[in-house]
């Protein structure tokens, strides 16, 4: 940044200096153009016709640089394709160069001037002398005459050179402060700045709980600092979630694995262990792990956006009562009461095998955790041509806290950490809310007051009109 | 020896518990924290085998109840969290020893082994008292180069009196290290069980070595002399 700053304020300083030389310079030449334009006025003035000749009235005495002795300015007049009439004694008899514009639009140009070879400028103007008082109104035919007047310009390039130079020393001296300035003045303010780069560069993967110093940094810098500390805290989250997720996926691997060596080394090292009930048992977790497996690459499939979603006319409040009637018998051993409220018909277009999906994990995990003898509610909702619907099913779940509802569609989350039982892997809600999303509606959960869980699908809905994919 | 393996998961819990039977242990199993800890503070265990996630009390706690009530217990934690953090926790809460999921039995079992074997401050595998000689290892036992033919039960009560040679130990401490939860504590199977033993010994021509003390127990020696003790 400094060094940028520094560039840009160079740039500026030659670029004001350049501005600043030209238009000087410009000023000065046309200052010194009006000198030599009076000069040649004068000889104009003092240039008349008479019979058709030229005559200079015009006495060196008028103009004392034209004079031999000074010689700084000449001129030389000629009547137009005719020859030099009149010459200042400055020129001692040599010639200027013949170039000429108007009276309104002269020539300029450089040029050497033959006296001592210098540096000079000069002016030509064709102009029409006037008459002589004896010739006015003779009708004789006028002619032209031109007039050239050079000068030196050495006093002008010396102004320039001096100019010029002041210029250059007075933009090398304000960069060298610029560039002071800026190191005093820019790298100190920086510092902070400094400071937080360096602490951005040491945050990786591992140390993720810092955070950036919210009091002691200057004011513009603190959204920044806030900004960044808030996108630290969902980096931090997200990866905390990504490594129990891992954790957990090792664990809900490595046991059944731990299980599966153990017996087949025992029935190497005891082959009578070795029977049909060892072999039932290894069936058993082989069929646990691929069920695993399963889940994990549906929920992976349904993360990704791959989950085939075929719409068709579905009753929900038919769909909802016939998963349940699948857990009904466990609902029944543990005396659980189950009430139903919803629209008698309730037809809408959707999904029917990711809706079971959905509901079916609601409604196996509130049988599983609901205590014996209380309360299960489901209930369901449609509007008009099916445009919105959705369901909800709650029940008491005072082990249940509004942390652990946090994590509730965490994958492989479940509330004993032991993970007992096999049925239940922890994925299921993790799909649930995947495949909810799949259908464009939503999955969540809320524990009440009175410690009840309520976990609620809503869905925008394809509408009744939309036709099966 | 006596082991109490602690493990919700059911396949894991039959499997291991039966090949620590096999290899001579009397095994105790509990399928949660609780019943885990009860049983840890409840019996004399050479070793226990703890898994560290359980339901109701998980392993890091109950280990920290055991050695709280100044349990020495040689402890070895059997767990798929295999974290060098979770390896260090579980060892500085007091564990001896630390094994991950999936193990290999072999493993479990000679770890096992080297807990009991430091439980009685044995630090080689083998015991050679006189001519008998007790291979901890391989679970062999020979007289002068020659087998004897010993059941894993009968070898069991060898090698826990071996352990505690030239000290008396009890019937109680035989039936509570040698004999699991199944065990009838009326019956005369420790007396049984010597009994068979002394037999064996004697028909593979070693002298005799385990000596009765009349109203404390058996004692196993070269030498007639022993002293009563007890180990927890």
């Amino acid at each position: 940044m400094t060094v940028g700053l520094g560039a840009v304020f160079s740039g500026l300083v030659l670029a004001g200096a350049l501005a600043l030389y030209l238009s000087m310079r410009d000023v000065l030449h046309d200052q010194f153009d009006a000198g030599l334009r009076v000069k040649a006025l004068v000889v104009i003035t003092a240039t008349e016709q008479q019979g058709g000749k030229i005559d200079v009235d015009f006495s060196d005495r008028f103009l004392r640089e034209f004079d031999d002795d000074v010689a700084t300015a000449f001129f030389q007049v000629w009547q137009v394709g005719g020859p030099s009439v009149e010459r200042s004694d400055s020129l001692r008899r040599r010639d200027l160069p013949q170039r000429f514009g108007t009276m309104k639009k002269p020539a300029f140009w450089n040029l050497r001037l033959p006296s001592r070879d210098r540096a000079g400028r000069a002016i030509g103007i064709k102009f029409r002398p006037r008459f002589d008082e004896d010739d006015e109104g003779s009708g004789r035919a006028a002619v032209d005459a031109v007039v050239v007047v050079a000068a030196e310009r050495g006093d002008l390039d010396e102004l320039m050179r001096q100019v010029g130079g002041f210029l250059g020393a007075g933009g090398f001296a304000l960069l060298l402060a610029a560039w002071l300035a800026v190191r005093v003045v820019l790298r100190p303010g920086l510092r902070p700045l400094r400071r937080l780069a360096d602490q951005a560069a040491s945050i990786d993967a591992r140390n993720l709980g810092q955070r950036f110093p919210e009091a002691d940094v200057p004011a513009e810098l603190q959204p920044i600092c806030e900004r960044l500390n808030a996108l630290l805290g969902r980096l931090e989250t997200s990866f905390q979630r990504e490594r129990r997720f891992s954790a957990d996926l090792a664990h809900e691997l490595l046991t059944p694995l731990a299980e599966l060596r153990t017996l087949e080394e025992s029935a190497l090292k005891w082959p009578d262990t070795a029977g049909p009930e060892m072999f039932r048992e290894t069936l058993d977790i082989t069929l646990r792990m691929e069920a695993l497996v399963l889940r994990l690459l549906e929920l992976a499939r349904a993360e990704h956006g791959r989950l085939a979603v075929t719409l068709a006319p579905v009753e929900l409040g038919t769909l909802l009562r016939e998963i349940w009637s699948a857990h009904e018998s466990r609902a029944r051993a543990k005396s659980l009461e189950i009430t139903f409220n919803g629209p008698q018909s309730s037809p809408l277009q959707s999904d029917a095998v990711v809706l079971r999906v959905i509901a079916g994990n609601l409604i196996a995990n509130a049988v599983e955790y609901t205590g014996a003898g209380d309360a299960v509610r489901v209930e369901w909702w449609v509007t008009a041509a099916g445009a919105q619907f959705g369901f909800e099913v709650t029940n008491p779940a005072p082990q249940l806290t509004e942390s652990d509802v946090t994590q509730l569609f965490d994958r492989f989350w479940r509330k004993d950490a032991a993970r007992t039982g096999t049925e239940h892997s922890g994925l299921g809600l993790a799909v649930a809310r995947e495949f909810a999303r799949a259908l464009g509606g939503e999955l969540d959960a809320k524990l009440r007051a009175d410690g009840v869980l309520a976990v609620r699908f809503a869905c925008a809905g394809k509408g009744s009109r939309a036709s099966p994919v | 020896m006596r082991v109490l393996y602690v493990e919700d998961s059911a396949s894991l819990r039959r499997s291991v518990a039966e090949a620590l039977r096999r290899s001579g242990y009397a095994v105790d199993v509990a399928e949660d924290g609780e019943e885990g800890a009860a049983l840890a503070l409840a019996e004399p265990y050479d070793v226990v085998v703890l898994d560290l996630m359980l339901p109701k009390l998980d392993g890091l706690a109950l280990l920290h109840r055991l050695r709280a009530a100044s349990k020495t217990t040689p402890v070895l934690m059997l767990t798929a969290r295999t974290a060098v953090s979770d390896r260090v926790a579980g060892l500085n809460g007091g564990a001896d020893d630390y094994l991950g999921k999936p193990f290999a039995l072999e493993e479990l079992l000679a770890r096992v082994q080297a807990l009991v074997r430091r439980r009685y401050g044995q630090t080689v595998a083998t015991i050679e008292l006189g001519p008998l000689r007790i291979d901890t290892v391989a679970k062999w036992v020979g007289c002068r180069g020659r087998a004897v033919d010993l059941k894993p039960r009968e070898y069991a009560l060898l090698e826990y009196l071996a352990l505690r040679r030239e000290a008396v130990v009890t019937r109680s401490e035989i039936e509570a290290h040698i004999y699991d939860d199944l065990a009838n504590p009326m019956s005369n199977v420790v007396d049984s069980a010597i009994c068979i033993l002394r037999r064996k010994l004697t028909d593979a021509g070693v002298p005799p070595v385990i000596h009765t003390r009349r109203g404390w127990g058996y004692c196993l020696t070269l030498h007639d002399v022993c002293t009563p003790s007890s180990a927890d």
